[in-house]
């Protein structure tokens, strides 16, 4: 072994040591107190700015630190949607202007409500695709324009849904579990967990047989009807002795060992979706 | 957006998972990649291919609960790897200096029988970080993980430099005779 590969091979310590090393010192630098007065100074101008900023800058947005952008209406909260689907030039058919967001990093931004769908809200705000890759792979930058954004009931937002004959089931890669408005009792999840998994790799799993192919009832919707989900393409299998419980085929890929992606086939699981929310939806077809 | 909620992006497959980790950490990657390359536009690609890297190897890994520590290790076997391939970087002679500082904790160096079993010497590197004290524990990793300069440990810690020189002498001596002690010694 060279000292090389010792480098390279210091990079297999343990998280938590990397961590610690990461966060400051327990003790006071040394030179801390002949830093104190600047420090005072900086804060003194900081202090300063902080309060002429916002009248430099009105209405510039302040993006929140954790969470997804979101607004709240008719105390409800809704996040905005993952999709790019959920970004639109043109105002969504069927969405009314119903007011302007009072509070937050939109206050002043029109907002849309559709009755038939109230698990959307709409806003006008500046958008912007930066972070998106182009066919290259390279982050494209695109000057911020007007567009019609879709907040999704936070409910609602990010869950993987399939209905079956009525029944909605909830991806475990998705569920809340935790929450006060849970998507799956506790018990319920960590049975599955345990029985299941997340995420089976496996070519068939026993007594589960397919029962079609879903269709897709779109982005960031509430799934109903015979067989549909909100995630385009899904396979769906199912075992009559567990009502509970239903597989989606599943594809996914690892960096495997270092020659390049691995593939991996399997099963995404599905239980059913218990949340209040879910209540309103149930048997709706 | 916590950690815990970023995994889940990830292995929901929602490619906000990686606008959220640069959010998150992107600055705290691209200074530890620059500490490494030397060279702004090569931080930024190791930076942005953490993301790919992270991207293709959650799931299996599921990294809840150290999420920054999972990425910054990607990020520093990338920016090592760009660096020994690229000549042309100046910080190459860093890790140089580096690699031998090292070589003098190897009880048998550059000896074919005694290359250790990847998961032995986790063990046995991870043994031996929790031997130490926090303080020289941090100074050490500052100085081999992170490749900090011996004055930005000096500043970080409050210490002067030859004192974190010597620390660390101390700690690679220690690290030698603990590698010899379980057995690496032929």
């Amino acid at each position: 072994m060279r000292g090389a590969e010792l480098l390279n091979s210091m990079e297999l310590v343990d998280f938590r040591y990397v961590e610690e090393a990461d966060t400051a010192p327990v003790g006071r630098p040394r030179r801390a107190v002949r830093w104190a007065a600047a420090a005072c100074l900086c804060l003194c101008l900081a202090a300063a700015l902080a309060a002429l900023l916002p009248q430099l800058h009105p209405t510039q947005p302040q993006e929140p630190m954790d969470g997804a952008p979101g607004v709240t209406v008719n105390g409800q909260v809704f996040l905005v949607s993952p999709h790019l689907s959920g970004v639109s030039q043109r105002r969504p058919e069927g969405f009314a202007e119903a007011g302007t967001l009072e509070n937050g990093a939109l206050a002043g931004c029109t907002y849309y409500l559709n009755p038939d769908i109230p698990e959307w809200v709409y806003v006008c705000q500046s958008a912007t695709k930066d972070g998106t890759l182009d066919e290259t792979g390279a982050a494209r930058t695109v000057e911020p324009y007007s567009a019609y954004v879709r907040y999704v009931d936070a409910r609602l937002r990010g869950r993987q849904l399939v209905c079956c004959n009525g029944v909605l089931y909830i991806s475990l890669w998705s569920a809340d579990s935790r929450s006060e408005e849970p998507d799956v009792l506790g018990a319920t999840y960590e049975r599955a967990e345990r029985e299941y998994g997340v995420r089976i790799e496996a070519g068939t799993v026993e007594g589960f047989a397919p029962i079609g192919t879903a269709d897709f009832s779109g982005d960031d919707t509430v799934p109903s009807g015979a067989l549909s989900s909100n995630v385009p393409g899904l396979d769906v299998w199912a075992d009559p002795a567990q009502p509970d419980v239903l597989l989606t085929s599943a594809v996914w890929y690892t960096a495997g060992d270092g020659t390049g992606q691995q593939r991996h086939t399997g099963f995404d699981v599905y239980v059913r979706w218990v949340s209040p929310f879910a209540a309103r939806y149930a048997g709706t077809d | 957006m916590d950690d815990g909620q970023i995994v889940t992006l990830y292995l929901q497959r929602d490619e906000a998972a990686i606008r959220r980790t640069a959010e998150r950490y992107g600055r705290r990657l691209y200074a530890l990649a620059l500490g490494i390359t030397a060279d702004a536009q090569t931080a930024e690609e190791c930076e942005n291919d953490t993301y790919l890297q992270a991207w293709n190897t959650i799931p299996p890994h599921e990294p809840r609960g150290y999420l920054y520590a999972f990425l910054a290790r990607i990020t520093r076997h990338i920016s090592l790897n760009r660096c020994r391939d690229r000549a042309r970087l100046c910080r190459r002679a860093q890790t140089e200096a580096l690699d031998a500082e090292l070589e003098q904790c190897i009880p048998a160096p550059d000896d074919a029988a005694c290359r250790l079993e990847e998961r032995a010497l986790q063990e046995a590197l991870n043994g031996f970080l929790a031997s130490l004290s926090r303080e020289k524990r941090g100074v050490f990793l500052r100085r081999y993980w992170f490749l900090d300069s011996i004055a930005d440990i000096a500043a970080r810690y409050g210490m002067s430099e030859s004192k974190v020189k010597s620390m660390l002498l101390r700690v690679r001596r220690q690290l030698r005779a603990y590698l010899v002690k379980e057995g690496y010694d032929l």
